[in-house]
């Protein structure tokens, strides 16, 4: 659905993005992970068409996103930095928005009233950053767009109103085939609701991929052994670790693969293990410097 | 709503209003209080202008064009501040630009809303005109019109020019102070430059002196707007015509830069790369130039020399450099950008050493004497005599010569109808321009201080000639003695030179002239300069002023007597004399007594002392004149008044008024002894 | 009915795979009956809270492996069984078996004794 191409561009000497790739399939939710300055917000401003790339493109369902009013008024964008017009209250966003957008559904902004208890003649600025960000919410489904784009998302939410989100999201997601786009610094966050990752390492796209794939494709193996350990060169270990006479693992392959590799050895105990996202990106990474605390395995 | 897209978005049309509203509210409150004050003023009471004619209305609102001027560039401004606020900030950036719509179409709608807010108020300002005038039945409805597009032309020009400025920038203080800057850039930088040229340059003339200022009003609106409140100069219609072009170019130009904007730059300084080093130069010379002529004015020695001077220069560029580059890269540490700086010094330096030696030779031109027809001279006082000299090419004014000859006065001062006009009430003279070559010479014979005989024009040529010979002595002197003391004067010789091809070639020349001990150059000087005051040419023109028969004046006034206090003041310590004010009239009979005295002086005085007119001051004289000799509603007929200052050197005069008893003895003996001094 | 599914995010084990259990769960202790309509995808995501995408995956992992069939535009339905077939239960009990065995052999039972046990059944 959003196919990003070459995508490059710089703020004065800075290369804030430097041949970025990116797939989004329809209705997916793909998540941007990393770490502060990587530049996933100027990514995502390239997205919604408000940067101007240096080089590249960017397309959805296969249509030029720049200077596109007509794509736009399917796009919902989220950021980071919630702006509303200064003095306006909720009425006069909901009704600037029923003007600007056509697809604009009143009969969905009337579902969405009651799950989002909000003052709608209380002046926007005087609201919390969670209560911007459900204003923000509410509005952007209004639309009822086919791709909605969110810059750290959850920032500020509590996990009542997080799952509130979600929930109306992923609605829109099995019902409509929205295609989401978040990004977040979070791992643990997009863990939960992602079915595709990229990871974004200083203006780079160095990895992206299929949760799933990522998930089968590594595990923990745990081993205990009476004597010394056996040559495990037969399996991929991406790392080693001993206590005592438990073998600590972490091996690339299908699990069905290496409960079979493990099983030629003369092992005491075999306990095949998913890992976490975070510990999976930490070893797909290898040595570079991403940034993320090393979690013992 | 359909989906192609549209010249402007009406959500956003209308978001504007609902959000600036205070703007034109504020502008249409202001319009209606000087709607109110129309009205109810002096101007307008129909027991001050009966009838009111539609002229003298219209006469009243081109009355406060300045002001309104002034208004209309400020509600631009402020206009195009909000509309395009968005762009100043990032997070409100991002949200605009998400929106649905293509920049052409963002940019329409903020533009025709801010438009709308800045027109709506004048065409409110309007109608109360139109309403003023239907109540006063002086309503013209067509120069009313007229009146509108004027500044509906301006308001549109100024409103696209604030635009313009919003897409260089993305900082609000920045954008309002580029379209502040804008306006009266013209002027800013005439004088700003004047003084720098002033300072260095020997010999430099003002740009402001002799220079009508048409175009350079032209190219800042506000002030030629403000023009309009003369009532003597008609509407040229093909300068707002001119305007609206200009306006809708910046319409253009404005959109192209936002289709291209970078979002990102919002809080930059300036939004377009390759236009940094314009902002970073151009505040460094504005800073240079005009930081170090007021720290040179202000607070040192202006004669302090050369180094000096350069100092200052080169340090106030260097903080606007500075200022410059911090503003352009948003942090403090900026001291590792040097070379700009160090060219522009170098670049500084030039400038100011060729200013300071003159190596264009700027103060060493001087015509080709057989070129010149006519040449204006003063030793003491800067006069420009620039329209008398082209009276054939433009427009001049010479009501006040006295006794202007007769043939101009019949010319120039007769009703071109007997009726009076019946829009001004007042008769039709024909306009003082373009007089015939024949007139001019005339004009030139009669004035003082134009020189067109040819031995006058030598002896002028000779001392610009002999000036330019020792310009260097004559720069070093005035460099070294800045101050006046008692040790030296300081003489202010201007040539105006008019040529055959009818152009003007301006030379002034600040001198310093040793008052004791001076040296051979120096009397050299002094005797030329003395010699062309006290030429033949000068003395005709005086006493020929004076040359009327005694019916031809109306009154002798004889003023400002120095008091006895004053001479025992001025005897013992060097302080301004007050004035004695009490007026005596000269008596009927003594009138043509007094005139021949005048006209004897003028024949007798040495060519000094006429150099160092009028000599110690002991009183003033208004001889007013009338000409009953010319036909009724000549414009010259009626009384004129002429000022002369008596000084100790007007012996016959003074002598004649002591035998009469129009001053003390005293008085007398005082401008006897000082007419012996030279100063 | 949703409800008695739930997901542990803190759980390792990856989501789909906790949804597929789950229901296989119900399905083969007859908590689900056979031809029962289970939540569509939608109501299933928007209930939990979970990507749809991971849903579909799970349910099409447990029509792979013969729990469930979906019907275009109805939905999608437990799967009848003939009685004695319930490979589900088949592969619980084993697992079950295999963990009390190694128990056993913790507990110092030879494998000798243990296929005795077996042997005498």
């Amino acid at each position: 659905m959003i196919k990003v191409r070459g995508l490059s561009k710089s703020f004065g000497d800075f290369q804030a993005l430097r041949d970025v790739n990116i797939n989004v399939p329809k209705s997916s939710v793909y998540g941007i992970v990393g770490p502060n300055g990587s530049g996933k917000t100027t990514l995502i401003k390239n997205i919604v068409g408000i940067l101007i790339p240096d080089q590249g493109s960017i397309t959805i369902g296969d249509i030029p996103v720049f200077d596109n009013p007509i794509l736009k008024e399917s796009i919902a964008y989220i950021p980071d930095d919630i702006y509303f017009f200064p003095q306006a209250d909720l009425a006069d966003m909901i009704s600037f928005y029923r003007q600007v957008y056509p697809s604009f559904n009143d009969e969905r902004l009337q579902k969405l009233i009651p799950i989002f208890p909000l003052d709608h003649h209380s002046p926007l600025r005087r609201f919390s950053r969670g209560m911007k960000k459900h204003a923000a919410f509410m509005l952007a489904l209004c639309i009822m767009p086919r791709v909605l784009v969110l810059d750290e998302p959850m920032d500020g939410l509590d996990p009542v109103a997080r799952r509130k989100v979600w929930s109306l999201v992923f609605q829109d997601v099995a019902e409509r085939q929205t295609t989401v786009f978040i990004s977040s610094h979070n791992l643990r966050e997009l863990e939960d609701v992602c079915d595709c990752v990229g990871i974004m390492h200083k203006g780079e796209v160095v990895l992206e991929r299929n949760l799933d794939e990522l998930q089968n494709n590594i595990f923990k193996l745990q081993l205990a052994f009476r004597q010394d350990v056996p040559d495990l060169s037969h399996l991929t270990v991406l790392s080693q670790n001993q206590v005592g006479s438990v073998v600590h693992l972490v091996v690339r392959g299908e699990k069905e693969q290496i409960i079979n590799q493990a099983a030629q050895l003369d092992s005491m105990m075999i306990d095949v293990l998913p890992l976490s996202l975070e510990e999976i990106f930490i070893h797909e990474l290898g040595g570079m410097d991403y940034g993320i605390s090393s979690t013992d395995i | 709503m359909a989906s192609a897209a549209p010249i402007f978005s009406q959500a956003l049309f209308r978001k504007n209003l609902q959000r600036f509203w205070p703007v034109f509210a504020s502008y249409i409150v202001i319009v209606l209080l000087i709607g109110f004050n129309l009205t109810y003023n002096r101007r307008l009471a129909p027991e001050v202008f009966t009838p009111l004619t539609p002229q003298l209305f219209m006469d009243s609102v081109y009355s406060i064009s300045g002001g309104l001027a002034l208004i209309v560039a400020l509600f631009s401004i402020v206009s195009a501040t909000a509309v395009f606020s968005y762009l100043f900030n990032t997070s409100a950036a991002g949200m605009m630009n998400a929106l649905p719509y293509t920049r052409r179409t963002m940019y329409f709608s903020n533009y025709l809303s801010g438009l709308f807010m800045i027109i709506l108020p004048l065409l409110v300002f309007f109608l109360t005109l139109t309403g003023i005038g239907i109540i006063h039945n002086c309503l013209d409805f067509t120069a009313l019109l007229g009146w509108l597009f004027i500044f509906a032309s301006l308001s549109l020009l100024l409103f696209s020019l604030a635009v313009f400025m919003a897409m260089l920038t993305g900082n609000i203080f920045a954008h309002i102070a580029f379209f502040g800057i804008a306006n009266i850039i013209i002027f800013g930088l005439m004088m700003v430059i004047d003084a720098f040229l002033s300072q260095y340059l020997y010999g430099f003339t003002s740009l402001f002196a002799h220079s009508n200022l048409y175009i350079e009003a032209l190219l800042t609106p506000i002030v030629y707007t403000a023009g309009l409140s003369s009532t003597y100069t008609p509407v040229n219609w093909w300068v707002w015509i001119a305007y609206l072009l200009a306006g809708m170019v910046f319409i253009g130009a404005a959109l192209q830069m936002y289709k291209e904007r970078k979002m990102e730059k919002a809080g930059d300084i300036i939004t377009i790369s390759g236009l940094e080093p314009i902002f970073k130069y151009g505040v460094t010379i504005c800073t240079s130039l005009t930081l170090g002529e007021i720290i040179l004015n202000g607070f040192i020695n202006p004669s302090s020399g050369l180094l000096v001077s350069w100092l200052v220069f080169i340090l106030a560029g260097m903080l606007g450099y500075y200022v410059a580059e911090a503003l352009l890269r948003k942090s403090f540490k900026v001291l590792d950008s040097y070379k700009g700086f160090v060219v522009y010094a170098l670049i500084m330096s030039l400038v100011i050493l060729s200013a300071w030696y003159d190596w264009y030779g700027y103060a060493t031109r001087i015509p080709d004497v057989n070129q010149v027809e006519a040449v204006a001279f003063s030793s003491n006082y800067a006069y420009y005599h620039e329209n008398t000299l082209q009276a054939d090419r433009g427009p001049v004014y010479f009501d006040s010569i006295p006794n202007l000859p007769e043939s101009l006065a019949l010319t120039y001062g007769t009703p071109i109808s007997p009726e009076k006009d019946p829009r001004s009430n007042e008769y039709l003279y024909p306009a003082m321009a373009n007089l015939t070559p024949e007139e001019t010479r005339l004009l030139w014979s009669a004035s003082p201080g134009i020189f067109s005989q040819a031995d006058s024009k030598d002896q002028i040529a000779a001392l610009h000639q002999y000036m330019i010979d020792n310009i260097g002595v004559l720069r070093e002197k005035y460099r070294t003695t800045m101050f006046i003391d008692d040790n030296n004067r300081q003489y202010n010789i201007t040539f105006q030179y008019r040529l055959k091809n009818g152009n003007i070639k301006n030379c002034r020349y600040p001198v310093h002239l040793a008052t004791n001990a001076p040296e051979a150059w120096e009397t050299q000087m002094l005797d030329q300069m003395a010699s062309i005051a006290g030429c033949d040419e000068e003395r005709q023109k005086m006493i020929a002023a004076l040359d009327m028969s005694a019916n031809h004046v109306y009154r002798i006034v004889l003023d400002s007597v120095v008091s006895k206090e004053v001479i025992l003041e001025n005897e013992s310590a060097a302080k301004t004399p007050r004035r004695y004010n009490e007026a005596i009239e000269i008596h009927r009979p003594d009138r043509e007594g007094l005139l021949t005295a005048l006209k004897w002086d003028y024949r007798d005085m040495t060519d000094e002392q006429i150099l160092n007119y009028p000599g110690k001051f002991i009183a003033s004289m208004e001889i007013s004149v009338e000409r009953p000799q010319l036909p009724v509603h000549n414009k010259y007929r009626d009384v004129r008044g002429y000022w002369y200052d008596i000084g100790a050197y007007y012996t016959h005069t003074l002598k004649f008024l002591r035998d009469k008893g129009y001053i003390d003895e005293d008085i007398y003996q005082y401008a006897l002894r000082n007419a012996e001094d030279k100063r | 009915m949703i409800y008695i599914i739930s997901v542990d995010l803190r759980n390792p084990k990856p989501i789909y795979e906790q949804v597929r259990d789950e229901i296989k769960n119900l399905i083969i202790r007859g908590v689900l009956e056979p031809d029962e309509k289970i939540p569509s995808v939608r109501e299933m995501a928007q209930n939990l809270a979970i990507n749809p995408n991971t849903i579909q995956k799970a349910y099409r992992d447990l029509e792979a492996q013969g729990f469930v069939y979906q019907v275009p535009g109805k939905g999608t339905f437990v799967q009848s069984r003939a009685p004695g077939q319930n490979p589900g239960k088949t592969e619980q009990l084993i697992a079950e078996i295999t963990d009390r065995v190694r128990e056993l052999i913790y507990l110092g039972v030879s494998k000798e004794e243990i296929k005795q046990v077996l042997e005498d059944l």
